[in-house]
């Protein structure tokens, strides 16, 4: 006989996986086969080894549960009783679920927004490293940050610095826009001028063309897929295709000033994804014509300069250099270039000239706060439920105790109970979701089902659950297992007393953060409706204003005769109520001068004053309904007007005149050196939101500007009115695409992310608020529970029901009036600091304070009571009856 | 699965178990296949298929005896039942009919 060993290891494995009946007849006929091999040892072996594996087969494998048989065993013993736990208590765990519940489901929301915020500008590689320049102009008494600096900056850092690895200037595009190819013409508004070093900078996705070569040859132009479907069809390709653009970038040449440019396409990106901080639909190359760099470095403050380097380090010696640029090219400001880093830019730059609004840390933590608050507050219901329960659990527990040997057997079981709850609140909160998927995307601007599945989000569920189930289930279930064994079970822990003070003040500990965020919407509600009800100074109610025509109007005369036409035939429109043209709109920027130069006739140059230029016509004043109060004003009869100058009284304050009629007959110093005297000064109007001062600006005048028409109409609903007006726009200038918006709209629009965030933290606090008074409710319940007996005697000996809630009021209600008063100072304290991002706000009134924290003392009350009531409610008879 | 139609490796082991008479035990049949249709099978195929057989019906198995080679392990006799022999019957005639359909290739022509 051959004395040879079947493989060990696979025999092994064969009797794990194995049945047992089948195990003997299989491993026969194994060891049958391996014994009469005529094969080499390892070959033998190996064959072993291939017949083994054929055995995993399903008809061979044991039965499951024969597998884990401890563990498993264990833990749905935990489960069950856990299970029937909740069961037998359904109140309280209704309570406990929807409280959670909702703490989950706002956690979820606002840690989800928390990293989309975070995530911005981050797809674009070496983001780390990229930087913007910042541009700021100090003088004694006032600053003005901007990002829009002069060309030369980027060309001193791309001559001097050799660590900067690119560097990219962006230039917007301002004014109406219209975009031509072939017949089709639209007005667009959000074209940036770039270098072509711009995709290296920016990483963004191509549908057509390339990044290396989008931006390379001069008249280049990149459009996004919106773009591209308004002007090709999908399976044309665009590269090559030529697109004229009219307007926005301009330059003088023999011929005249051209501004209708023909370009190339020579790439498509996809739209922009929603968490950058840029914004644009068109990229023009500034390769325009080739002394066309000679002319930027005459501009001015017109370029957001970016940068990108290789390493971190050299970004000190950069910042080092700054100083000397702005000294070598403006010595008399106190100018100071700044870096800011590009992932930042989203959360914390608010600087005058930003690409689109930005988002703020500040909203981003306070909101991150009362979602915390509110799960928090939860998680404190739990805490009080389960160890207000344990006491009614009494019998059970002491049973429990008696039967285990191991103390940390009990802790396990309520460890087990803390878990299932926190398990069916999250999925509570996962139903709640594309319940309230529309009410979130309008509030919070995301989608969550598209998150829904992302790992990032089943990652923060999980974190989410098990930190809670933990801290949840900590506490009780130290307490409980701490109670003895044998005094539970004959009653005699006394429940009133164990526990109770942590109980309460926990209660309040809830209450003072309910208070916090709910008095803190109320400042943020009351300040909004400030900012509703504020006058503007200014009329812009049921007022149309039209985008002025750029094409086929190069010739002024041209403009101003079909200008003149098109006022005439609107005005006899009915329903037209009045006319006029400004080169400027309240709500969005204005073009203005920083550097000084403009100032009263005889003063020295300053640095930081910056005054916005606009052009008006005759009737601008009184159809805005801004008021004049020094001087007069534009009057068409007089010719001279047209050299001067009105301002507002924020310019003449910052020109420095100690009242607006001194500064009537004064001349300034104005651009290309003029010297055009004041003849008017008209009160102040909130240029923009109330976030900012009133602007300083200075008005000049024009029979027709070119720019926006601003019409009065009767209605905000007369849109066969505005058809009126597009067919006289037709006939006065053919060509020029019709795109109207109503001021109103566009001015309420600077207000949209705070509405947004205020709606969303008012929610939150109401949540939070809500979960804290389920709690009370709770307690409630507990308490009047456990005194049922006393209740019962009260009862008979003539107490009525106001002397019986008076007692269960007592117990809850001192605490919750202390941490009302208490959390006070706080709520002033956030309240003021938010305030002071306002220029113009309100003050805070003490019944802003007050009435929250009333409001929630009634509800307070009201939730005990209804439990009082139903103790009071009880026949004595059956509450004296001993068990 | 259909409880009634044999699949064709079952049909095969159905039909050595048939010819093995009382002699069909899990390595033997592997033998046997290996030697009549020159087919190499695992020990698990077929185990695995007796095991279905069993479950129809088709067969019916008993402890047999041990022997030295099998380390002093007991085989696993099969025989087959009156219904699995039913049921290759049926399999049979019925193929075969459809052979004799077949105008060129009718059993009648030698090859």
């Amino acid at each position: 006989m051959k004395n040879r060993k079947a493989p060990k290891l696979a025999n092994r494995f064969l009797a794990w996986f194995c049945k047992p009946d089948l195990l003997e007849q299989i491993q026969g006929d194994l060891e049958e086969l391996f014994g009469r091999s005529e094969q080499p040892a390892w070959k033998r072996n190996i064959q072993y080894w291939y017949q083994v594996i054929n055995i995993l087969r399903p008809f061979a494998f044991k039965k499951w549960k024969v597998f884990h048989n401890n563990f498993t065993t264990l833990l749905r013993f935990n489960l069950l009783v856990a299970f029937r736990s909740i069961r037998k208590n359904t109140f309280f765990t209704a309570l406990n679920v929807v409280g959670l519940g909702l703490g989950f489901f706002s956690c979820l929301l606002i840690l989800e927004y928390v990293s989309e915020q975070f995530s911005y500008d981050k797809f674009h590689p070496d983001f780390e490293n990229s930087y913007r320049i910042t541009h700021s102009i100090k003088d004694s008494d006032k600053s003005l940050e901007k990002i829009a600096t002069f060309s030369r900056v980027a060309e001193e850092l791309a001559l001097n610095y050799p660590a900067i690895d690119e560097v990219c200037r962006i230039f917007p595009l301002k004014g109406n826009i219209v975009v031509e190819k072939g017949e089709t013409r639209f007005l667009e508004q959000k074209m940036l001028g770039v270098d072509s070093s711009f995709f290296d900078l920016f990483q963004f996705s191509f549908l057509h063309g390339s990044p290396q070569m989008a931006l390379k040859e001069p008249r280049s132009i990149v459009i996004t897929e919106r773009v591209f479907k308004k002007f090709f069809r999908k399976d044309q390709n665009p590269i090559g295709a030529e697109i004229v653009i009219n307007g926005g970038f301009g330059f003088w040449s023999p011929q005249g000033y051209q501004d209708r440019l023909v370009y190339k396409v020579m790439g498509v990106i996809a739209d922009l994804p929603s968490n950058t901080h840029l914004d644009f639909e068109y990229l023009i190359s500034l390769n325009i014509y080739p002394d066309l760099e000679r002319e930027l470095n005459n501009w001015g403050e017109s370029f957001y300069t970016y940068f990108k380097v290789g390493d971190q380090e050299s970004i000190e010696t950069i910042r080092e250099g700054l100083p000397s640029i702005a000294a070598k090219y403006r010595p008399n400001q106190n100018l100071s270039l700044g870096i800011q880093k590009m992932q930042s830019i989203h959360l914390t730059s608010s600087r005058t000239g930003e690409l689109k609004s930005n988002g703020s840390e500040e909203s981003v933590w306070l909101l991150v706060a009362v979602a915390s608050i509110l799960l928090l507050i939860a998680g404190t219901n739990y805490i009080n439920f389960a160890t207000a329960k344990a006491i009614s659990r009494q019998k059970e527990i002491g049973i429990r105790k008696i039967f285990w040997a191991k103390k940390h057997q009990l802790f396990v079981q309520l460890m087990t109970e803390a878990f299932v709850l926190n398990a069916l609140s999250i999925i509570f909160a996962l139903l709640l979701i594309p319940i309230f998927n529309p009410l979130i995307s309008s509030l919070m601007g995301f989608n969550m089902m598209d998150q829904l599945f992302s790992t990032r989000f089943l990652f923060i569920g999980l974190a989410l659950f098990s930190i809670s189930s933990l801290l949840s289930g900590i506490y009780p279930a130290f307490y409980i297992s701490r109670l003895k064994a044998t005094a539970v079970i004959q009653g005699t822990a006394n429940s009133s007393h164990s526990g109770v003070g942590a109980r309460k003040l926990l209660v309040g500990f809830q209450f003072a953060m309910s208070l916090l965020v709910i008095g803190f919407s109320a400042i943020l509600f009351s300040q909004m409706k400030y900012v509703n009800q504020k006058n503007l100074g200014m009329n812009i109610d049921r007022t149309v204003v039209v985008n002025g025509p750029t094409i086929g109007v190069d010739n002024d005369s041209i403009f101003n005769s079909g200008m003149s036409y098109f006022k005439e035939e609107v005005q006899r429109l009915s329903g037209v109520t009045h006319m006029t043209l400004a080169n400027f709109i309240p709500g969005k920027e204005i073009r203005g001068e920083a550097n000084g130069y403009v100032r009263r006739m005889g003063t020295p140059e300053s640095g930081a004053n910056s005054y916005s230029f606009s052009q008006v016509d005759y009737q601008f004043f009184s159809t805005l309904e801004i008021p004049l109060i020094a001087g007069r004003s534009f009057d068409p009869a007089i010719a001279s007007d047209q050299l001067s100058i009105i301002i507002n009284k924020e310019a003449a304050f910052q020109l420095g005149f100690n009242s607006p009629e001194q500064a009537v007959g004064e001349q300034i110093n104005y651009r290309m050196n003029s010297t055009p005297m004041i003849i008017g000064v008209v009160d102040n109007f909130h240029q923009f939101s109330l976030r900012s001062n009133y602007q300083p600006i200075i008005f000049e005048v024009r029979n027709a500007p070119d720019k926006y028409c601003y019409f009065k109409v009767s209605s905000n609903h007369d849109l066969a009115g505005i058809a009126k007006i597009q067919d006289v726009w037709g006939k006065a200038f053919p060509g020029n695409p019709f795109s109207f918006f109503f001021l109103e709209n566009t001015y309420a629009n600077q207000y949209q992310k705070e509405d947004q965030f205020l709606k969303t933290f008012g929610l939150f606090s109401i949540l939070a608020a809500f979960v804290a008074a389920l709690g009370v409710l709770g307690l409630a319940f507990f308490i009047s529970k456990s005194i049922q007996k006393e209740i019962g005697i009260r009862k008979t000996l003539g107490a009525n029901f106001y002397n019986i809630n008076l007692i269960v009021v007592k117990r809850l209600g001192l605490y919750v009036a202390l941490a009302c008063i208490l959390s006070v100072p706080f709520v002033y304290f956030l309240g003021e600091n938010w305030l002071n991002s306002y220029a113009f706000r309100i003050d805070i009134k003490w019944w802003m304070l007050a009435a929250p924290g009333c409001m929630l003392i009634l509800i307070a009350i009201a939730a005990v009571s209804s439990q009082s009531f139903k103790a009071y409610k009880q026949n004595p008879v059956q509450s004296l009856r001993s068990e | 699965m259909s409880k009634e139609y044999l699949g064709e490796f079952e049909e095969l082991v159905l039909l050595m178990v048939a010819m093995m008479k009382d002699e069909a035990y899990g390595l033997g049949i592997c033998d046997e296949i290996k030697k009549q249709a020159g087919r190499a099978v695992t020990i698990g195929a077929v185990h695995a298929t007796v095991a279905r057989l069993e479950k129809k019906g088709l067969v019916e198995t008993l402890m047999g005896g041990a022997t030295n080679e099998r380390g002093g392990r007991r085989k696993r006799i099969i025989r087959i039942t009156q219904s699995g022999k039913v049921s290759l019957t049926k399999s049979r005639d019925a193929k075969m009919k459809i052979w004799g359909m077949i105008p060129d290739l009718a059993i009648n022509k030698n090859q």
